[in-house]
């Protein structure tokens, strides 16, 4: 029994071993995903953009602006006259909170400070308001009486988490949905033989790849439809937005996504090499696209990568339509990123296929 | 007139050299066997035509069309045999393909099976549905590789049947094969081995070429007529005098005249040619 069972270990080592994508996979992906991991989970939000409305410009206002400053959670980007301004900032995603101070609220400590939160953002959210909070509390204490803090939600009419990060999650359900389908298509193929007796035929590589996305982007376009609803219908999720941009908004990152899946599966070798590769991809786009992390609190390099992320770009866009309930004019530098992705993606899907293939028959 | 060409060419997996300078051409209108053991180069020659692996040397193609039967019949598993025989016409540009479809399942005999699975077929009918598929788009050069693989003697038989048929209409046949009966219907052969030509021919040269025939002779003294022999000519005595010769009728009258010359009588004399497996054989071992 001990020489059987050592030849099947011996096999398998060698096996693994002389895969050289597989190997690199399983070196790869525990350093890739428990760095993820790590970095999602373990840091604090950040550099939360902010706006302020000082209309009692007091020595406590003053004091409660300098403590914004001196955390490295608020970064002050604006200091706007009215309330309506403020609103504005938050509304067209330029800052994820604004503090107005009311005039007298100095002098009368029944004055309460207005905080402003964008809560489609829920991370960056209940940490604003967290921290709002403390430092508030801190300079209470100098302040006999006390100083009150009124919490004003922007966007939301129901303070749900699920309305929060439903948008998110449409995301990553479509990303994985449409990866899983696209990233083993060609390899699969290859794996039972069928891709080089296609390409015997007057069948190019754009022939190919143009079929394949066709026929994915109709079945995903489907999932799509019955996601939403299902969001919609089964946990009430809203849509504040044009429901026919969302969807649009959708169609456009699914298609750049089932790009990437292509390439992916014109580069491997094995389905399994495909699913494999597909899941980093979508896994690093998850950690990377603020759905766990908002953009702002990220390092710079991190911060560089996500911005090479196409679901952070889709994300961006579905909360905008879906919870602020913004239109085209809000969302169009997305959709033009998502449209170059899908332009590109496609493309680079084609040259993949005709470099392995070598361009197809040559008879 | 060529209708296909392979000038030097070479196919390299890394150190490992598959083709080696082969040269070979293929006449229009003609079936050409290719034939050697496993890993003699057969199957890469094949995919460097569809430049399936990068290759030296050149390879000019005359033909408008070409069909392709590849080893192991790789069809789609979960489309019916109709769907498949659909799928590969639309890649060839058929406008209406129904005609064509019902007579390739009528040629394949797959008429019966043609909405089952590809999956659930036997090994034999994989390979007739890979046939048709291959040549759907009526090909004037049809590339098979080991067609008959799997497929039982009847319909063996019933596939050579048809490649004769579409010899006839002109078309032109390349074929790898193991089969010995099968190469000696094709009109040249070409024999690889480790990636090289051997030998190149119709068959009745290359059994010429290669092979020596025998003269089987019984006489009245066997041991005297073995001496005599044995001085001029490889000669084995098993139950008759048995000499290999090249060329076999020449030779008869000479042996014949040395026995006579010493007094010894013939009583029968009989001409073996080696079949094209002898020379299969001998040509792979040496």
């Amino acid at each position: 029994m001990l020489e059987r069972v050592s030849g099947v270990f011996v096999k398998e080592i060698k096996v693994i071993f002389r895969e050289k994508r597989l190997l690199a996979i399983l070196i790869l992906q525990p350093v890739i995903l428990v760095s993820l991991f790590g970095y999602a989970f373990s840091g604090e939000v950040k550099n939360i953009k902010v706006a302020v409305v000082d209309e009692d410009s007091s020595d406590l206002s003053e004091m409660l602006i300098s403590s914004l400053h001196s955390t490295d959670t608020f970064s002050i980007s604006y200091f706007t006259a009215t309330r309506s301004e403020l609103m504005e900032l938050i509304r067209l995603g330029k800052v994820h909170a604004g503090i107005y101070i009311p005039k007298g609220f100095q002098e009368n400590t029944n004055k309460a400070i207005e905080v402003y939160v964008d809560e489609s953002n829920y991370n960056v959210a209940a940490t604003a308001i967290s921290k709002i909070n403390a430092m508030t509390a801190s300079l209470s204490k100098k302040f006999f009486g006390g100083l009150e803090v009124e919490q004003r939600f922007v966007f939301t009419t129901k303070s749900r988490m699920i309305d929060f990060i439903a948008p998110a999650i449409i995301g990553v359900v479509i990303q994985m949905l449409t990866l899983i389908l696209s990233s083993s298509s060609i390899s699969r193929e290859r794996e039972e033989g069928t891709l080089e007796l296609i390409f015997s035929t007057p069948l190019s590589s754009s022939d190919l790849i143009i079929g394949k996305f066709l026929a994915i982007t109709a079945l995903i376009t489907v999932d799509v439809f019955i996601v939403v609803a299902l969001a919609h219908y089964a946990f009430d999720v809203e849509v504040r937005g044009s429901l026919p941009l969302l969807l649009f908004t959708q169609f456009l990152f699914l298609t750049g996504t089932i790009g990437v899946g292509l390439i992916i599966s014109a580069l491997s070798q094995t389905q399994l090499q495909g699913i494999q590769a597909s899941m980093i991809f979508g896994l690093v786009s998850i950690f990377l696209s603020g759905f766990f992390y908002p953009l702002e609190s990220m390092p710079e390099g991190a911060k560089t990568i996500s911005y090479f992320v196409p679901l952070t770009y889709a994300n961006i866009a579905f909360r905008e339509v879906m919870v602020k309930g913004n239109g085209v004019e809000v969302i169009f530098p997305q959709i033009v990123v998502l449209s170059v992705y899908t332009l590109m993606s496609v493309a680079g899907a084609i040259l993949a296929l005709k470099k392995v293939m070598g361009g197809g028959s040559s008879v | 007139m060529n209708i296909l060409e392979i000038s030097d060419l070479t196919v390299r997996f890394a150190e490992f050299l598959a083709v080696k300078d082969l040269n070979l051409s293929v006449k229009r209108g003609e079936i050409l066997g290719l034939l050697g053991p496993n890993g003699a180069g057969k199957t890469t020659t094949i995919r460097a035509i569809f430049g399936m692996v990068p290759y030296e040397g050149e390879i000019r193609n005359y033909a408008s069309s070409v069909g392709w039967m590849p080893q192991h019949s790789p069809l789609y598993l979960n489309l019916t045999v109709e769907e498949n025989l659909r799928f590969f016409a639309s890649l060839h540009g058929l406008k209406n393909p129904k005609e064509r479809v019902e007579e390739m399942l009528r040629l394949v005999q797959l008429e019966e099976s043609r909405n089952r699975l590809v999956r659930n077929l036997s090994g034999g009918m994989k390979q007739r549905a890979m046939l048709a598929c291959a040549m759907i788009h009526d090909p004037e050069l049809l590339i098979l590789d080991e067609p008959t693989a799997g497929v039982d003697p009847p319909l063996r038989m019933n596939f050579w049947e048809h490649f004769q048929r579409l010899k006839d209409a002109g078309k032109t046949i390349l074929v790898t094969t193991h089969y010995m009966d099968e190469a000696e219907r094709c009109e040249r052969i070409v024999m690889m081995r480790a990636g090289e030509k051997i030998a190149e021919g119709s068959p009745e040269e290359i059994k010429r070429f290669a092979g020596e025939e025998t003269v089987m002779l019984w006489v009245e003294d066997m041991k005297g007529s073995f001496r005599i022999l044995s001085k001029y000519y490889d000669v084995s005595l098993n139950g008759q005098i048995s000499i290999s010769v090249k060329d076999a009728p020449s030779e008869l009258p000479k042996i014949i005249s040395i026995l006579e010359k010493a007094g010894i009588k013939v009583l029968k004399s009989e001409i073996k040619r080696p079949s094209l497996e002898d020379v299969f054989l001998r040509l792979m071992e040496e």
